[in-house]
């Protein structure tokens, strides 16, 4: 189960949302998290969640907030941006992309997958192969180590140790401790004997 | 689509089937013929509210009405959380530990695999009947107790006390993940096991996790987001209220 994309959808009217979320949802690789109708709430909930796409109809803001919106969010967001009228340049220079919702169903799905960045054939980008530093670091949380433990083992800092790990549970789709140390077991990263609890 | 009272309980069942062990909590079996749902739970003295409510919540993922779930007694909350526990300490987990026994019997993977997975699963039984244990031996009883305080005005001086030193928000803070070993044994079976002699049963496992990860995970969302707010409500009014009367 590789991670999937999240989106928040921002539009005044329930019926395009829904219509949004019907599109959208043949998308697999896609989860849309939350659907709001108010740019204040929009702000929190990109806040909160953190998703890595914010859809939204241009409409919902007022002109005194449309500058600089990704100056609203904490972290980095792309923006895609809706309209069934002409979009003002200076939002549309700030979307990564802007889609037009009168167009036909195909040009639509085209222009979402695009701007999702869905690629046409289901390649996996990254790659789900374990680099050499993670191999070792899974092994070491298998041999049951701290964060810190792992840092002084393999001379980084407990930070690297951390963004390996969360590499990691991205990777391989297993968040536990329990749950890397069978994946350490089963791809003999470890041996059975090393391991006191088995 | 929304479940609503006058749909009939059979046509529940075919829109979701996986409702089934939700309506077994609140004391539905089979065999109720054409009956509708306000029928069926005006037969078995089920507050209909509350029965609508959770169902849909289960149903859909999206349908999540805090503010209306929060009317609700935290007595009948608790009740329906306490049949749920039942639930997946009798029923749930054992099936699951049974097919794994099963997947041993027939040597379905190598010695040293199943002796890992089983190991595993172990653990994860250790985990869930332990969260579920503390809930039920002190969180829930403590809700209901605040609840009775709160409804009552009468305030004991131990209650007061473990409402200084553990209110529900620090419990909120610890609730931990019990879903995640799940998660992980579901991947560790699709992704990383070789392949089994038996695929049925590994199936048949994958199926059970899918489902209780899912039960679990609607579970959680009604105490997180329903009852524990609730207390901490009143926790602090019953404690502003005897602070300003002191």
């Amino acid at each position: 189960m590789t991670q999937k994309t999240k989106i928040i959808l921002a539009d005044k009217s329930p019926l395009i949302l829904k219509g949004l979320k019907v599109l959208l949802n043949d998308f697999s690789q896609i989860k849309i998290i939350k659907e709001i109708s108010s740019w204040e709430a929009t702000i929190r909930s990109v806040n909160k969640n953190n998703p890595d796409y914010l859809i939204f109809n241009y409409k919902l803001l007022n002109n005194s907030i449309s500058n600089k919106i990704t100056s609203n969010f904490k972290n980095e967001i792309k923006l895609i941006s809706i309209f069934s009228e002409p979009i003002p340049e200076n939002i549309k220079a700030q979307c990564f992309f802007s889609i037009n919702i009168n167009s036909e169903e195909e040009e639509l799905i085209k222009n979402f997958k695009l701007a999702l960045e869905i690629p046409k054939i289901t390649v996996k980008k990254e790659s789900s192969e374990l680099s050499k530093r993670e191999k070792a670091v899974v092994r070491c949380i298998a041999l049951g180590m701290t964060n810190k433990e792992i840092a002084n083992t393999l001379f980084i800092s407990t930070h690297t140790v951390i963004a390996h790990r969360k590499n990691i549970t991205k990777k391989l789709a297993i968040k536990t401790v329990s749950g890397l140390t069978v994946y350490a077991l089963l791809n003999e990263l470890v041996n059975i004997t090393e391991i006191e609890q088995y | 689509m929304l479940i609503i009272r006058e749909m009939k309980m059979v046509d529940v069942i075919y829109l979701n089937y996986l409702l089934l062990p939700v309506i077994n909590r609140f004391g539905i079996t089979l065999g109720f013929g054409d009956a509708t749902v306000e029928e069926l739970c005006k037969k078995k003295n089920i507050n209909l509210d509350f029965f609508l409510n959770i169902v849909n919540a289960y149903h859909d993922e999206s349908f999540f009405p805090k503010t209306d779930l929060q009317k609700f007694s935290v007595k009948l909350i608790v009740n329906y959380l306490q049949k749920a526990h039942k639930n997946y300490l009798q029923d749930s987990v054992p099936q699951i530990e049974n097919l794994i026994q099963n997947l041993i019997h027939e040597n379905s993977y190598k010695k040293q695999n199943l002796d890992i997975l089983k190991s595993f699963f172990t653990k994860y039984k250790n985990q869930i009947t332990e969260h579920i244990n503390r809930e039920e031996s002190k969180v829930y009883p403590y809700a209901v107790q605040v609840e009775n305080a709160y409804e009552t005005n009468n305030y004991s001086n131990d209650l007061i006390k473990q409402m200084e030193n553990y209110s529900m928000q620090y419990y909120l803070n610890e609730h931990d993940n019990i879903e995640e070993k799940l998660y992980d044994l579901k991947n560790i079976i699709i992704k990383y096991l070789p392949p089994p002699k038996n695929t049925k049963i590994s199936n048949s496992i994958l199926i059970h996790l899918f489902n209780l990860e899912k039960d679990l995970n609607d579970h959680s969302r009604i105490e997180e987001k329903v009852m524990i707010p609730k207390v901490i409500k009143m926790e602090k009014s019953i404690l502003s209220y005897l602070a300003k009367n002191k």
